[in-house]
């Protein structure tokens, strides 16, 4: 009898660079048609599993093992070779589609490129099977032609332009690094959707690299697990995620549905101090220019929202990207202004303030911004940055008081007073969250404004710093405006939620009212696409036990 | 792209008055009277009385501001006080020595520059990398005079491949005319060469780490052939701006470096009507070069439009 050998086989792989273990010993396999799960949170190795496959790793890098791909041992074959497997019969999906592709070609230039490349076809035949994958992957030439230029696509548009270019030439073996990490749900899911179908249509292997077992748990036949470069759990994925064998597949399970306990959780809604009000404030963007006078449609980013936030109080706002969420918090921080409506921070209409006079206000709302690595300025210590906001306070602060107050708000968001000393480049990811965190409650605000802060961090971080945002409200009875297109972050920390939908709040309500009994579309679409990991092991028991 | 490249020619046209107000401006706001300033202090008052009325100083400061600009306009520069003739011709004769000289040296540096950065970046780490950047780096240290002459030692003394200044006008043929601008160019180029591959090296490094590029040796390219088709015009964009910023420098360059060669150039008018204080000439010369960079600078900006689509629409 002939086992058909399988698309991928890694045997025993390790990769170092220069004396620093990378990988080690690491095995996977992956058959046709299979969909295996790479998980692991950040620096464990699953990006340089990807690369090893690839070929792609830095030249410092060393490498031992073997890595069979169709039988064919890439680790020893020679660069040409690999020029000509990579993008025909093993294709590669990144990250951040934000950045994957070339600003200066069209769309269409970009995917014809590999076939032209590897099948020697004329330009006309290479751009005739660019449209038709580009249509396959949902970008129909109608309404996306083949000139259009990144920058004119979305995240999610451009994402399905990597993924048609790594699946124009119908490859073996398909890696997916984190390809929805940078996406909203919806988009996610429908990417998903999308790997899942076209795995099926060509019969290829999928590797689907996470650092969120929920995303995979839905997709992967089979899950490996990685930590420090070493697999800790690997096996068929209802099993895994059944059983929690492993300690480490268990933390990661938890950390992922992972709820503070916070005291502050059932206070009632009712008689607290009006903190911000929001009363129908739009802005209008001018339309994008159609000749040298004319303009098109204004761009309605937000549209007519009213509500308010109480002292204390935890509001998430969410919604699918370019759905006005930031535009909305911009305003509210005032560093942009409403084209209508008045928007009030206790007692003052900071909507029509000048700058001199919003300094009172600034000094009460701080803001935490998604990236913790590019809200640090690099060359500054981290006691200059965190004490930053302090000039907003009116009175002269002295060396020592500052220094005492740095102290303070490193200690409580639970870092060293010893670390103000140092540069953000020797921080974590997580780390450099909770010295933003610090940066923002340092004036003792009323209002902190959130824009999306965990989904940047693995679970496991997410799940500390969720903890410390719960402690906090609790400590100091700061008020939070969450902004979010994770339900899962708005279940964990919020009393109230807003859904916002192409400029509009849509529906709003207590936070597991709304996400229990949705009531309108765009909730229950949120909901739909929302990786759950409960609910995934759930479906798969019942299809296995049916 | 054609809505760009108005609103560019729009801000060039804003620059090009606000240039020519700042050079009118600054002639007649430095203390003393340019008549006196022009004849010395030995002129007697009639003289510098009827220098001042065929200048047209009596009138007052906007009348003339709008006749210096019209005439310019009109490709009238007014008469040249030391060599009694009209700018005009002066700017003539002189220019078709000092543009061809121009071009060359930013042609050679260009075609010098691009493919030694690319050379460097596409061999990063190496002992050519190396070799390459420190002869960059001797190149942007000399000073380009001294350069001139070491070059004129080699090739026009010792081996007696090239003149070794004067430039026999155009009429005499091509030929030796360019054989008499070919050290002035160089000399010109290679410091402005130095600095420009350094540039193109290290956009195109920069530029070798983005995503992009790894998506593109994802797709299967070699990785000379992705420096080539993917990263060359992302790093264009950096090496256009020093490009033009160079122009300036080049023009600047040109007065010493004519004065090397005695090549018969704008740079050498200027630098003689500075020292006979033909204020006339100098003021037209300074224009004339102002509104040279500021077409140039609008070129690059043209060409930032071609390189880089996300500026097209902005």
């Amino acid at each position: 009898m002939i086992v058909p050998s399988p698309v991928l086989d890694i045997r025993g792989l390790s990769v170092s660079i220069g004396t620093k273990p990378i990988l080690k010993d690491v095995n996977l396999t992956i058959a046709n048609g299979e969909t295996v799960g790479l998980v692991g949170e950040s620096g464990s190795g699953k990006s340089m599993t990807a690369l090893t496959v690839m070929r792609l790793l830095p030249h410092a890098a060393g490498t031992s093992g073997r890595l069979f791909f169709r039988g064919e041992d890439l680790l020893g074959t020679s660069e040409e070779r690999m020029c000509q497997l990579r993008g025909d019969e093993i294709g590669m999906v990144f990250q951040e589609p934000m950045t994957a592709l070339n600003p200066v070609k069209m769309i269409g230039e970009q995917v014809a490129e590999g076939i032209r490349w590897h099948r020697g076809a004329s330009r006309a035949e290479a751009e005739d099977r660019a449209r038709r994958i580009l249509e396959r992957v949902g970008l129909p030439e109608s309404r996306f032609p083949l000139t259009r230029y990144p920058h004119e696509l979305s995240g999610g548009q451009r994402q399905r332009v990597v993924i048609a270019m790594a699946c124009a030439l119908d490859p073996k073996l398909l890696i997916a690094d984190e390809p929805t990490t940078a996406l909203d749900v919806v988009l996610q899911a429908q990417i998903l959707e999308l790997l899942r179908e076209l795995v099926a249509e060509n019969d290829m292997g999928l590797l689907l690299i996470s650092h969120d077992l929920g995303v995979v748990a839905d997709m992967a036949d089979r899950i490996t697990i990685l930590r420090h470069g070493e697999v800790q759990d690997e096996g068929e994925t209802t099993r895994i995620l059944r059983e929690q064998k492993h300690p480490y597949t268990r933390k990661l399970a938890e950390a992922s549905t992972h709820v503070p306990v916070w005291e502050n959780a059932a206070v009632p809604n009712d008689g607290k101090q009006e903190l911000l009000k929001l009363t129908e404030v739009s802005r209008h963007f001018p339309g994008s220019r159609r000749g040298l006078f004319a303009r098109g449609e204004p761009v309605r980013a937000v549209d007519g929202v009213s509500f308010e936030v109480k002292a204390g109080h935890s509001v998430a706002l969410v919604g699918q990207s370019g759905c006005g969420k930031s535009t909305l918090a911009r305003m509210i921080l005032a560093l942009d202004r409403p084209t209508a409506g008045a928007i009030t921070f206790r007692g003052m209409e900071t909507s029509s303030l000048g700058e001199h006079e919003l300094r009172a206000a600034r000094c009460e709302m701080q803001v935490v911004f998604q990236d913790p690595y590019g809200s640090f300025d690099p060359r500054q210590t981290i006691e200059g940055s965190v004490t930053e906001p302090l000039h907003l306070v009116d009175k002269r602060i002295s060396r020592r008081e500052r220094r005492e107050r740095a102290t303070e708000a490193l200690v409580e968001v639970g870092m060293q007073p010893a670390d103000m000393h140092k540069y953000p480049h020797e921080f974590s990811g997580g780390q450099r969250q909770r010295l933003a965190i610090a940066r923002a409650i340092i004036t003792r605000p009323k209002l902190v404004v959130c824009d999306e802060p965990v989904s940047a961090l693995d679970v496991s971080i997410r799940a500390q710093i969720l903890d410390l945002f719960a402690k906090l409200n609790d400590d100091l009875g700061v008020a939070y405006l969450f902004i979010t297109h994770d339900l899962t972050v708005a279940r964990a920390i919020t009393h109230d939620v807003l859904v916002m939908d192409h400029g509009r709040i849509v529906e709003t309500g207590r936070t597991a009212d709304v996400l229990d009994a949705p009531k309108t579309d765009t909730t229950r679409r949120l909901l739909a696409a929302a990786p759950d990991l409960q609910r995934a092991i759930e479906r798969r028991s019942t299809a296995l036990g049916g | 792209m054609l809505f760009y490249a108005l609103r560019r020619l729009f801000l060039v046209s804003i620059t090009l008055l606000v240039a020519s107000i700042v050079v009118f401006a600054v002639l007649e706001i430095v203390p003393g009277d340019p008549a006196r300033l022009m004849l010395g202090i030995n002129a007697t008052e009639d003289a510098v009385a009827a220098l001042r009325l065929q200048m047209g100083l009596d009138k007052p400061l906007v009348t003339r501001y709008f006749s210096w600009i019209g005439g310019m306009l009109t490709g009238d520069f007014g008469r040249s006080y030391t060599y009694s003739v009209p700018v005009m011709e002066l700017v003539r004769e002189r220019m078709v020595v000092s543009l061809p000289l121009a071009l060359l040296a930013l042609i050679l540096s260009t075609t010098i520059a691009i493919p030694v950065g690319i050379f460097s970046a596409a061999r990063r780490g190496t002992s050519a990398d190396a070799g390459v950047m420190a002869a960059t780096q001797v190149g942007i240290a000399i000073p380009n005079f001294w350069f001139a002459l070491l070059l004129v030692y080699l090739f026009a003394v010792t081996f007696r491949l090239v003149p070794a200044g004067g430039f026999p006008g155009w009429d005499a043929g091509l030929g030796p005319a360019l054989a008499s601008l070919v050290l002035p160019a160089i000399a010109l180029a290679l410091p402005q060469a130095a600095i420009l591959s350094r540039v193109t090296r290290s956009a195109l490094l920069d530029v070798m780490s983005e995503d992009y590029i790894r998506t593109a040796r994802a797709k299967g390219l070699p990785a000379n052939t992705v420096l080539w088709r993917h990263a060359l015009r992302n790093a264009l964009i950096p090496v256009l701006t020093i490009l033009g910023l160079q122009f300036a420098f080049l023009l600047a360059g040109t007065i010493i470096i004519e004065n090397v060669f005695y090549l018969p150039g704008l740079g050498r008018l200027v630098f003689q009507a500075i020292t006979q204080r033909d204020l006339i000439v100098v003021e037209s010369v300074v224009v004339l070069l102002v509104a040279t960079v500021i077409v140039v600078n609008f070129l690059v900006d043209l060409a930032y439009g071609w390189a880089d689509p996300r500026l097209r629409t902005r």
